[in-house]
């Protein structure tokens, strides 16, 4: 115990000395540094560049951490960059929607001047009057009418399927019925199945099938087209696809596009015109229908 | 145990020259987050503050001294100004620490919070004597504040993860040794 307290007792001045020679050198230091700043700043200087490199591996952690930081920060960005794209591919998503619209719009033009659906059968285009927008109209005007050719009776369709028939042809115009119109009966056949049926409207966009063969033959999605039966219509018109109602009726979705009714072009039907049948056979309240229909 | 106990002062040495090399890397390095917003509290104090008062026979002066010194050179601080003014506080928290008082942490927030101010306040008034200005009066404000704050942290830190605490009764006449 003795020991160490003279220990303690020798060691204490040369502890104060010590202090007190680096608090002078550290004051000193600092009064170089404020002095004769320019030279303190190129010692400090290469004391750092000294030092520094020595402090490198000391560094490599944190700058791996850093990097981390900044890779989850970038990481981050492209997160929000991602969102970012979605919500563009979104946006795209609506020009895509118009350009297929414009597509099909353009196929269905072209398709009015490039019939392939049955050699013999020839047409004439016409421009629809009425107010095309309506998707509950029953009928409509087209520009073309006696001195074209038209005929009663001759079938109507648009570039996606068949649209109605034609009722009552002036000179410069004539009056189509719609498919959908409650008395509008069309014989068709269903495929793949073959079934026979009869196609009626309702005045909704999707009439009912009725007087069908074999039910169980008919499945939803099953191409409806016209069956030529009666000598009425052509064959082979598209007119839509099966659906099944929830009342469990079968009813057609049509492929004509019932909103856009621009140009229509009128079939004409040799085997019609040499059998001299009209529309009359087909709807015999024909002054109703009309009047209706003008009214509608 | 001569040897041991060189050892183990050599390796308090080694991790409290770690620590300090450690801050003045942190505080070199660019960082965008804190930037000029916030004056870095003064860590290095804390640290040798908490060390002194738990270990002061394992913190020898002369590398206070040092470690503060190449802080001021690196740190582009005023050279020695911040050692030299500081080192007066460590010597008084050290005869307060050999003193063999076991503070609680409120005591030595106070003390410290003291201490610090009194350090930083002289380091302000040797400011505006040389007429250095490289630091805003509300930095330095900043600065005590968060120091202060933060001091508890560094506490917990040496206290759980470099395990140096209060030293037991009954290490009393051993620690004395140094």
């Amino acid at each position: 115990m003795n020991d160490r307290k003279t220990t303690e007792d020798y060691t204490r001045p040369i502890k104060i000395i010590f202090m007190g020679i680096a608090v002078l050198f550290l004051s000193s230091s600092f009064l170089l540094w404020k002095i004769d700043n320019p030279r303190a700043e190129r010692i400090r200087m290469a004391a750092i560049s000294k030092i520094f490199p020595s402090l490198e591996w000391v560094l490599v952690p944190m700058k791996t951490g850093f990097k981390l930081i900044q890779k989850i920060q970038s990481f981050n960005s492209l997160y929000a960059e991602k969102e970012e794209l979605i919500l563009e591919l979104k946006k795209m998503k609506t020009w895509q929607e118009a350009a297929i619209q414009l597509k099909e719009e353009n196929a269905r033009l072209l398709d009015l001047n490039n019939v392939r659906l049955n050699p013999s059968l020839t047409y004439i285009t016409g421009l629809v009057l009425t107010d095309s927008g309506s998707p509950f109209r029953r009928s409509l005007l087209l520009n073309v009418g006696s001195s074209d050719g038209i005929k009663d009776g001759w079938p109507v369709v648009d570039g996606g399927g068949l649209i109605g028939r034609i009722f009552g042809v002036g000179p410069e115009l004539s009056r189509v019925v719609l498919v959908i119109d409650s008395s509008s009966r069309i014989p068709v056949t269903i495929e793949p199945s073959g079934q026979k049926a009869l196609l009626a409207g309702d005045s909704s966009l999707f009439p009912i099938l009725e007087i069908i063969e074999n039910i169980d033959l008919i499945r939803a999605g099953d191409r409806v087209v016209t069956s030529g039966d009666g000598k009425l219509f052509p064959s082979d018109v598209l007119v839509g696809q099966i659906i099944r109602s929830p009342g469990a009726r079968l009813r057609v979705k049509l492929a004509a596009d019932y909103s856009r009714l621009e140009f229509l072009r009128v079939i004409r039907t040799p085997a019609l015109n040499s059998s001299g049948l009209t529309g009359e056979i087909i709807i015999n309240t024909e002054p109703t229908i009309l009047g209706g229909a003008a009214d509608g | 145990m001569v040897s041991s106990f060189t050892l183990k002062r050599w390796m308090y040495y080694l991790i409290y020259i770690l620590i300090c090399i450690t801050i003045i890397s942190l505080q070199l390095q660019p960082l965008k987050i804190i930037a000029n917003e916030i004056f870095w509290p003064d860590f290095i104090f804390m640290f040798t503050t908490v060390w002194l008062l738990r270990r002061p026979q394992y913190l020898p002066f002369f590398l206070i001294i040092s470690v503060h010194f190449i802080s001021d050179l690196l740190l582009f601080k005023p050279i020695g100004l911040w050692s030299a003014i500081s080192i007066v506080g460590y010597e008084f928290i050290r005869r307060l620490a050999l003193s063999q008082r076991v503070l609680k942490m409120s005591e030595e927030l106070l003390l410290v919070s003291i201490v610090f101010t009194f350090l930083t306040c002289t380091l302000i008034g040797f400011q505006f004597i040389f007429k250095i200005n490289n630091i805003p009066l509300s930095m330095m404000g900043y600065r005590i504040f968060f120091t202060i704050a933060l001091y508890p942290g560094v506490v917990l830190f040496t206290h759980y993860l470099l395990s140096v605490r209060w030293p037991h009764p009954s290490d009393f006449t051993e620690s004395r040794e140094g």
